[in-house]
């Protein structure tokens, strides 16, 4: 007889990591606006398909999973939309600028958005939160054995970005 | 000059493995080598430190930025989350830890009985050799052996499919006639996914179709379905997980149907509400 079970309520444990989550959504989408629309869907569908998380591991990176996903089918809807052929901005391999002219953006934000696609949410996966290559791969969707050499662009592309406006200052 | 090896990463690679701890023994004490002998090599070393802390500070300001209340709001007034069905193929374990007396009185009886069935046998030399059925196991349900069947071609990259997407007219002939079922190919480019093409199965025992797509990450999701006389009509879409399988059944006018694949997958809903519409 299938047992009847209450999914648990991860609308609290969500709140507090909404930072984290719109910090990752921001590194997929490489805007602020699109990021928080693509955060909301993240966080309705989680509330809901709760009872799927395994209880392994950290629940962040699970819906750090689930934004990844959300972002592909979103980006592939507006492609289908726009009629466009234009590449989606999560495909491995490429290293085409993100479009940003917000004129109000910090100076992180563009230092963040600057990196070619691709690259800032390896970075953060990785350099900040901390996750294994293994990890980053599997939330992310990508082969293992291109973690590392995208990392290292990242960590290129920020030094080379830190070291210009160092020049510019001077 | 210089050979460039071919086969290994790049030094910008290579050496952000190392910083990560990412490296193997040897590759670490080769880098170890290199960086104490190559001035070109720690360079590129000393520019992976500094974009890493450079990088870092980048995105710890972004987590100080204020969430708009709107998101915090939006959560909170979500509906709360459903209690489902969840029937897991992992049966409870047992465990079995007889104490010595209990072991001796169990090998007592297992060797009494023995003897007793060997001394009834042994008894009537002309009977004849008696052969057990080959039944199919019977514990396990069509969920249990499509969820299996979709375990194993997740990992298959070739020879996914007997049919290819190109022959969905025999396709379509082949599987209405083996697993007696009419059906329409559904078209899921719409949820992303494409064909790849069919195979026919057998799952509890039955003849059962499974179209097989792709999505954009490359994951395997199948359309499952199958002739059954007995079920009534469900339309409630309760996903069953058998652990990192997802199975979304379904049933009607006769036949069942079922969505598959990863269980991490959040749109395994969306697709099944597409095919029952299309199917």
């Amino acid at each position: 007889m299938p047992a009847s079970l209450a999914a648990p309520d991860i609308r609290r444990d969500l709140v507090g990591l909404l930072p984290k989550l719109r910090r990752f959504a921001v590194t997929l989408t490489g805007d602020v606006a699109e990021a928080d629309e693509l955060l909301q869907k993240v966080c309705q569908r989680s509330v809901v398909k709760i009872h799927l998380w395994n209880n392994e591991g950290r629940l962040e990176s699970w819906l750090y999973a689930m934004t990844r996903q959300l972002w592909v089918e979103e980006s592939r809807r507006h492609r289908l939309r726009a009629g466009s052929s234009r590449p989606t901005a999560v495909q491995p391999g490429q290293a085409t600028l993100h479009q940003l002219h917000a004129p109000e953006k910090s100076d992180s934000h563009q230092a963040v958005s600057a990196l070619p696609e691709g690259l800032a949410s390896i970075f953060l996966l990785v350099d900040v939160e901390g996750h294994s290559y293994k990890q980053t791969a599997d939330i992310l969707g990508i082969p293992q054995s291109v973690v590392a050499s995208r990392l290292a662009s990242a960590r290129l592309a920020f030094a080379a970005g830190g070291l210009s406006r160092h020049s510019q200052r001077s | 000059m210089t050979v460039k090896d071919h086969r290994k990463p790049p030094i910008e690679a290579r050496l952000a493995a190392y910083i990560d701890g990412e490296a193997s023994h040897e590759e670490k004490q080769a880098l170890d080598e290199l960086l104490a002998g190559d001035a070109d090599t720690h360079k590129v070393y000393d520019n992976l430190r500094r974009g890493s802390e450079m990088g870092r500070k980048a995105f710890d300001e972004l987590l100080k930025e204020p969430v708009p209340l709107a998101l915090v709001r939006s959560i909170k007034s979500a509906p709360e989350p459903k209690a489902r069905d969840v029937r897991r193929l992992a049966r409870p374990a047992v465990k079995l830890a007889p104490s010595g007396k209990q072991a001796l009185a169990a090998a007592l009886i297992l060797f009494v009985i023995g003897g007793g069935i060997g001394y009834f046998f042994g008894s009537q030399p002309g009977a004849a050799r008696i052969t057990l059925p080959l039944t199919p196991n019977q514990g396990r349900t069509w969920p249990d052996d499509i969820a299996a069947a979709q375990r194993i071609y997740l990992r298959q990259t070739s020879h996914v499919v007997e049919l290819g997407p190109n022959q969905t007219d025999e396709i379509v002939a082949w599987l209405t006639s083996a697993v007696g079922v009419k059906f329409s190919l559904p078209d899921l480019s719409g949820a992303g996914l494409s064909f790849q093409g069919a195979r026919l199965l057998v799952a509890a025992g039955k003849p059962t179709g499974q179209l097989v797509y792709r999505n954009i990450d490359g994951e395997i999701i199948s359309v499952c379905f199958f002739k059954e006389s007995m079920a009534n009509d469900t339309n409630d879409f309760n996903e069953i997980i058998k652990d990192d399988i997802g199975v979304i059944p379904w049933h009607r006018g006769g036949t069942g149907y079922a969505v598959v694949g990863a269980s991490s997958d959040a749109l395994l809903d969306d697709i099944a509400n597409r095919v029952s519409v299309a199917i």
